[in-house]
């Protein structure tokens, strides 16, 4: 029963979302792991680098803004001829380090990449999950046929919150950029979207915290604290029954699963997870070693990165899963 | 092999000394080697060897090889 004036969908199969180009952004300034040796003689940088699996990392300047990274991923989308400008009704803008408390960081990126102003344009605020639940979000847009060339951007600069000695986070994390086109697949040709898998926990909330620089505590500087062992244990809880459950609503056994893009966190995790699941290396994308953790942007960088190395062929199943800040965590299959 | 044993041998190869060094009854901080990458990958054997997760926040304030001992006698985290 519809209600009256409401024109019925047609065909729901009609209304899939597909993942159709991605393109990103490293800012220039790169910090190598000889570096930071220099700066910390006390850090066992090569021990570090080989269990972080990361090298390097880039850094914006401090001039530099998630909104100033996301656009240049942006116009390198642009450019690429995936889509015209003038085709994008929506843009979804991931990030933990936005331009100003307010306006929207989203509005901004609307009038600099001189979209049109009959959009929708909105910030979310997730961290190492966000492009999971950016894929959801455009893809519920589509499906419900209110978009049909949705902008996905992330973007973090995680660098200014990291306080200089504090090695855990240091080592890690690097900023960057990534611009994600999701279409109507009418529009264009690419991955379809889902099904997902999502998952909550915020009694872990401050085992990845910025405390300061809100109004929780106005006072205190904005600076990054992670507690990492409690962070490796949440990611050995959630991420196998999370990726057991996605293969399970796409009907397919994990084996039957082409490849498994996994947040980029660190190296040492990655390689855990993959052992205990049992996913053969060369199924399991690990590669964070020229950018670091990017947070947000870590799958997309991934999916660029397999992309460009011929590793996604047609007809694929891959299972993409974020996990981290919040907590926060979900998987998404593209195929 | 046994309990303590394995967990020895384990904490050996962790904090980079000599296979048969650990005998239960060390300071950790006397291990150049137990720095918070270890205590990840005590983490990280434990849930290989023993299927099991430790409680993070005890694991941190261990101070003895005992103490991590003791940790897998504990109920399991989750």
């Amino acid at each position: 029963m519809f209600l009256s004036g409401f024109p019925a969908l047609q065909n729901c199969q009609s209304m899939s979302a597909i993942l159709s180009a991605i393109e990103i952004y490293l800012p220039e300034q790169v910090e190598t792991n000889a570096d930071l040796e220099r700066q910390f003689p006390l850090w066992r940088m090569k021990q570090i680098g080989e269990k972080t699996g990361i090298q390097q990392r880039h850094r914006a300047d401090s001039g530099q803004c998630a909104s100033d990274l996301a656009a240049a991923a942006a116009e390198r989308l642009f450019a690429s001829g995936a889509c015209r400008r003038e085709q994008v009704d929506f843009v979804l803008f991931c990030t933990q380090t936005p331009d100003y408390f307010l306006p929207t960081t989203a509005c901004l990126l609307q009038s600099r990449l001189q979209l049109s102003p009959g959009i929708g344009a909105l910030d979310f605020n997730l961290g190492c999950s966000g492009f999971i639940y950016g894929l959801s979000l455009a893809a519920g847009l589509v499906h419900s046929g209110q978009a049909r060339n949705i902008l996905l951007l992330t973007a973090d600069t995680y660098t200014k919150l990291v306080d200089g000695p504090d090695r855990n986070v240091k080592t890690l994390f690097g900023d960057a950029a990534a611009a994600t086109l999701v279409q109507h697949h009418e529009e264009g040709t690419g991955c379809a979207i889902g099904p997902f898998v999502f998952g909550t926990d915020g009694s872990g909330a401050e085992n990845l915290i910025v405390r300061g620089g809100a109004f929780r505590h106005p006072t205190e500087p904005p600076i990054l604290k992670m507690n990492g062992p409690e962070i490796f244990q949440f990611s050995l809880r959630v991420v196998p029954p999370c990726l057991e459950e996605l293969a399970q609503r796409a009907s397919l056994r994990l084996d039957e699963i082409d490849l498994f893009v996994p947040h980029q966190a660190n190296r040492y995790m990655l390689e855990h997870l993959r052992d205990k699941m049992e996913i053969p290396a060369e199924k399991f994308f690990i590669g964070m070693e020229n950018c670091g953790n990017t947070v947000s942007s870590s799958i997309p960088i991934a999916l660029h990165q397999l992309r460009q190395q011929g590793k996604v062929l047609e007809g694929n199943r891959i299972a993409l899963v974020g996990f981290g800040v919040g907590y926060s965590w979900g998987g998404c299959l593209l195929r | 092999m046994s309990h303590p044993d394995q967990l020895y041998r384990i904490l050996e190869q962790l904090v980079e000394v000599p296979a048969g060094t650990i005998q239960g009854n060390e300071t950790l901080a006397d291990f150049q080697g137990w720095d918070s990458l270890a205590v990840v990958g005590f983490i990280a054997a434990v849930d290989k060897h023993y299927q099991r997760a430790v409680p993070v926040q005890p694991l941190i304030e261990a101070r003895t090889v005992g103490d991590l001992a003791a940790l897998l006698d504990r109920p399991a985290a989750i």
